[in-house]
């Protein structure tokens, strides 16, 4: 049971921290700043990776870690690896909850107005700007948290 | 710092950028199948052939190094394991038929859907141009048999016919993926 709720839990990992470097890939896309309608097309390919991959694979990531952690009677406090790892899954999660994922809706939306012809796209790179640096966050805790579960660090002694 | 700990992020680095590309490309090749706007049919192209590059093809690379570091570092033989035969064995098969089948094809493909763009036309005839048949297959393969490995290294079948198990499931499922998609998608 554990080993398939561990494969599970790295095939969302695969797919949440996956698709995240998928949209820093999409930004390489020449004209994908300057360009409407190459820009258009880039924030669909992010939205589509965004509900078939980043949300199931952030809920996968989240559901299989809490049941690894129930079945397998793992004393979350008292291993502060385990601590740190969660901590950290919790704060990608808000992140992407309550900043990226609604910034993305907005670039979205505010692409295909400029696709239009209805908005310049200028105005919404304070916005992408704003994406790019919670986005970079997030990046760097998935590594951070990566390596805290893979390295197991002892971090002292732990509580009796 | 523990060597061994070290290849396992680095392995586990490895799946995370190869499964990245894998998927983003399976993604991005749904797309091409299921629009008719040929804009962004043509840029799905695009969009496949950099993601084999800038993800696929650099997680294979760390995958397949620290795999084989880890490998000498374990102890373990290549063959005596059905897990580890089942690891290497498919990732070679991937690693090979990916840089040669269906790197023509993507090459292929964003070559067709830039010449549709020029002409400004999206027929049927232009679709099935632009992927054959051998790239399909290959491509509809890449992602079950990708799990395949996964499933491998986290479960590690200890058994020969579990391994034989798992692969047959993978392949059935890409013949599914193949003429489910290719035939309903548009």
């Amino acid at each position: 049971m554990q080993k398939v709720l561990k494969a599970l839990h790295l095939l969302g990992a695969i797919m949440f921290f996956g698709s995240i470097l998928g949209h820093v890939t999409v930004g390489l896309i020449p004209a994908a700043q300057d360009d409407a309608q190459v820009a258009v097309v880039a924030r669909q390919a992010i939205a589509v990776a965004t509900s078939h991959l980043t949300v199931p694979g952030l809920v996968l990531v989240i559901l299989t870690g809490m049941a690894m952690v129930a079945f397998g009677k793992l004393p979350i406090l008292r291993l502060r690896w385990l601590s740190l790892h969660a901590t950290i899954a919790l704060l990608i999660a808000l992140n992407a909850a309550f900043v990226l994922y609604p910034v993305g809706q907005e670039l979205l939306e505010g692409t295909s107005l400029a696709a239009k012809g209805a908005m310049p796209l200028e105005q919404l790179h304070s916005m992408e700007q704003r994406e790019a640096a919670f986005g970079a966050a997030n990046l760097l805790l998935c590594l951070v948290t990566l390596f805290v579960a893979v390295m197991k660090p002892p971090f002292g002694k732990s509580r009796p | 710092m523990d060597l061994y700990a070290l290849l396992k992020f680095a392995h586990i680095v490895g799946f995370i950028l190869l499964g990245a590309g894998l998927l983003a490309v399976f993604l991005s090749e749904l797309r091409a199948y299921r629009t008719d706007d040929l804009h962004a049919f043509a840029e799905a192209a695009r969009y496949t052939a950099l993601f084999y590059d800038a993800l696929a093809l650099p997680g294979a690379l760390i995958l397949a190094l620290s795999g084989l570091f880890l490998v000498f570092e374990l102890g373990l033989g290549f063959f005596e394991e059905p897990w580890l035969v089942g690891m290497w064995a498919l990732f070679l098969f991937e690693f090979i038929e990916g840089n040669t089948v269906t790197r023509a094809q993507f090459q292929r493909t964003l070559r067709k859907s830039v010449q549709a763009l020029e002409q400004g036309t999206l027929t049927d005839d232009v679709r099935d141009d632009a992927r054959t048949l051998l790239g399909q297959i290959t491509h509809f393969l890449d992602v079950p048999l990708f799990l395949v490995i996964v499933y491998c290294g986290a479960v590690r079948p200890d058994s020969w016919s579990h391994l034989a198990l798992v692969t047959g499931i993978a392949l059935v499922a890409a013949f599914v993926l193949a003429t489910a998609i290719t035939r309903l998608a548009r």
